[in-house]
């Protein structure tokens, strides 16, 4: 199943603008289509990606309810809400899927000494690692449990047959109109910058990393380089917040294991510090690049193409 | 004799009986918190009005001494001095104030040994003995047969590093894992487990500990007491636990980062337990005095002098 219909082809073949009713038609097909695949991959427990691919699609298909909910059916809000319930239901599992993914990491080959360069594991690290790990496992497997019922799989496929269409062939709204609406203010959120780096801004800029991809067709080319940036930034901004959670998860065991392990847990947790902000540290480096230098203004004005010349212009 | 160290908390007396063919046994004790290592963890030197504290403490003990017959007093400085910027002036200027010659600002090998020889006084000679003396700026692990010549590894954190890293009484979350990764950045990693050795415990800090239990001072401790002390000092101002114990409050505030330090000493060792030995450096210093009376403070000779006598 391709991931995307939008391949670089089809830049060259659209010659009449898209309308926002032909984008929702695609888009919404294409995407209900990614949410149904990767439900039916939910209960694969060996499918490390199942979960994430399905909270993913989950954004993927919100992003078009909320740039062109006027051109769907029903006109609410409430399959946004659903859609957003439905990822939520997920979000424990993920979280508990990243924590084993980190902790193995960190445990490297059987507990051998070098797990992300570390040096040798001292005292009763290895211990405690693998009493986290094991906890950390237990964990998954009971949520997996509660939340990956038949009710959820079910819900997930419906969710992804929540809406139609509005068939208005005579609707002239192109889809880069809607863009030059929807867009800026995502960039303008996205660029906004805290110190220290705040949490909320990788979902800032995973919002505008979606709502690129959902008007694609109908940007300037150059947006595909902008994709590719804002792809590899998040990917940085990721493994950040998930060794955030793992800090404080094994700062809440270190103080409720057993005493002969506490200090050997303390001593992971500092560890996993070290690892945050050299992941902070490299995010931050990336982030300001792009702040000082003007990106995401730049970056805007590259996406959205220039406003064709009006008719009556005295120009034309 | 006596013997007065000039540490990084507190400067204290040991006033000891020396008859001969015997162990020197203590006569008097006396202390003063003076917490210089506080100046020179802030500044990296002392400044003048804790020089002032620390001169008229030490004045003070010097004339105690002397009131009670001691003919010979060998006085050393530990780590604050050795680091502080201004460390030699201050000996010079202590000395002075105190009216003795000299102040001998000892060597991290020499203060172990000292500690080393003090703690083992009593042991089985040449049992094989691992000494922890957790101090105000610095902690040093020692090992080696008691009554000879002793490996040490000093790091350099002690009770009153960790005290000037936090505000908060109790402590933050933030603070507690800073002093977590200060204690986890200058514990070297290759520290060999304590197998087959006597661990005994030396310094204010783990003498004290127990007491926060409720046990005898110098009683064992085990690393769960150890973690439960860090969970009271973890819910509770220090305060309650000073009036809990009846501990003085400026050692109850140096016993928490020695338990931080203490919990992850003995994780890294793979110790069951601590003995707390009332015994340390001052009694060291008092056997060297013994040995070596002015001289006791040369260390070269005095490391040679035990390497042959532990040879022998």
């Amino acid at each position: 199943m391709p991931r995307s219909i939008w391949s670089r082809w089809r830049w060259e073949l659209v010659a009449e603008p898209l309308s926002a009713t032909e984008l929702a038609r695609l888009t919404l097909a294409d995407r209900a289509d990614q949410l149904r695949w990767s439900a039916a991959r939910l209960p694969l427990a060996a499918d490390l990606e199942a979960v994430p691919d399905c909270r993913l699609a989950l954004r993927r298909l919100r992003e078009v309810w909320m740039a062109l909910g006027d051109q769907l059916e029903p006109h609410s809000t409430a399959p946004q809400r659903r859609l957003r319930q439905l990822s939520a239901e997920l979000r424990p599992l993920e979280r508990a899927e990243a924590r084993i993914r980190l902790l193995l990491d960190l445990l490297g080959p059987l507990g051998a000494p070098g797990g992300l360069g570390a040096p040798a594991w001292r005292g009763r690290e290895p211990e405690a690692l693998r009493s986290l790990l094991e906890s950390a496992r237990l964990e998954e497997a009971t949520l997996r449990e509660q939340i990956l019922s038949r009710r959820l799989i079910s819900e997930l496929e419906a969710a992804a047959t929540l809406g139609a269409v509005v068939d208005r062939d005579r609707d002239a709204t192109e889809a880069v109109q809607l863009a030059r609406v929807r867009l800026p203010l995502l960039f303008e959120a996205a660029s906004r910058s805290g110190r220290p780096l705040e949490p909320s801004r990788r979902r800032r800029i995973q919002r505008l990393l979606h709502g690129l991809e959902l008007f694609s067709p109908a940007l300037a080319r150059q947006h595909q380089v902008v994709l590719s940036e804002l792809a590899s930034l998040l990917a940085q901004l990721g493994p950040l917040r998930e060794w955030r959670e793992l800090v404080d998860w094994v700062d809440r065991a270190a103080k409720q294991g057993p005493a002969d392990l506490r200090p050997a847990l303390r001593r992971i947790v500092v560890r996993a510090e070290l690892e945050t902000e050299a992941a902070q540290e490299s995010a931050e480096i990336e982030l300001s690049r792009l702040d000082q230098g003007g990106w995401w203004r730049t970056a805007a004005l590259a996406c959205l193409p220039e406003r064709r010349r009006s008719s009556r212009s005295p120009d034309g | 004799m006596a013997a007065i160290d000039v540490g990084s908390n507190t400067v204290h007396l040991l006033v000891a009986a020396a008859p001969e063919g015997v162990h020197p046994r203590p006569l008097f004790r006396r202390r003063a918190f003076v917490q210089l290592g506080l100046d020179v963890a802030a500044t990296g030197s002392v400044g003048p009005e804790r020089l002032e504290l620390a001169g008229r403490a030490l004045a003070a003990q010097v004339q105690e001494a002397r009131r009670h017959g001691a003919r010979l007093i060998a006085v050393g400085a530990t780590q604050a001095l050795r680091s502080a910027s201004n460390g030699e002036e201050v000996a010079e200027e202590l000395a002075r104030r105190a009216g003795v010659d000299r102040l001998h600002i000892l060597s991290p090998e020499l203060e172990a040994q000292l500690a080393f020889d003090g703690a083992t006084l009593g042991v089985t000679p040449r049992a094989e003995c691992m000494v922890l003396d957790i101090g105000g700026a610095s902690t040093q692990v020692a090992r080696g047969p008691a009554g000879g010549l002793c490996r040490d590894r000093s790091i350099k954190v002690g009770s009153g590093t960790l005290l000037a890293a936090v505000d908060g009484d109790p402590p933050t979350g933030a603070e507690w894992r800073g002093m977590e990764r200060l204690v986890a950045s200058r514990v070297p990693r290759d520290l060999d487990p304590a197998t087959g050795h006597l661990v005994l415990g030396t310094g204010g800090t783990i003498t004290n500990l127990p007491r926060l239990l409720g046990k005898a001072k110098g009683a064992s401790l085990r690393l769960r007491e150890v973690e439960l002390l860090l969970e009271l000092f973890r819910v509770g101002p220090a305060t309650d636990l000073a009036r809990r114990s009846g501990v003085d409050l400026e050692r109850v505030r140096l016993c928490r980062g020695g338990a931080v330090i203490l919990a992850q000493l003995m994780d890294l060792l793979q110790l069951r337990s601590v003995r707390a030995s009332e015994r340390g450096l001052r009694d060291g210093m008092i056997l060297a005095l013994l040995r070596r009376e002015e001289g006791w403070w040369r260390a070269e000779e005095h490391l040679v002098e035990v390497a042959v006598g532990a040879g022998g």
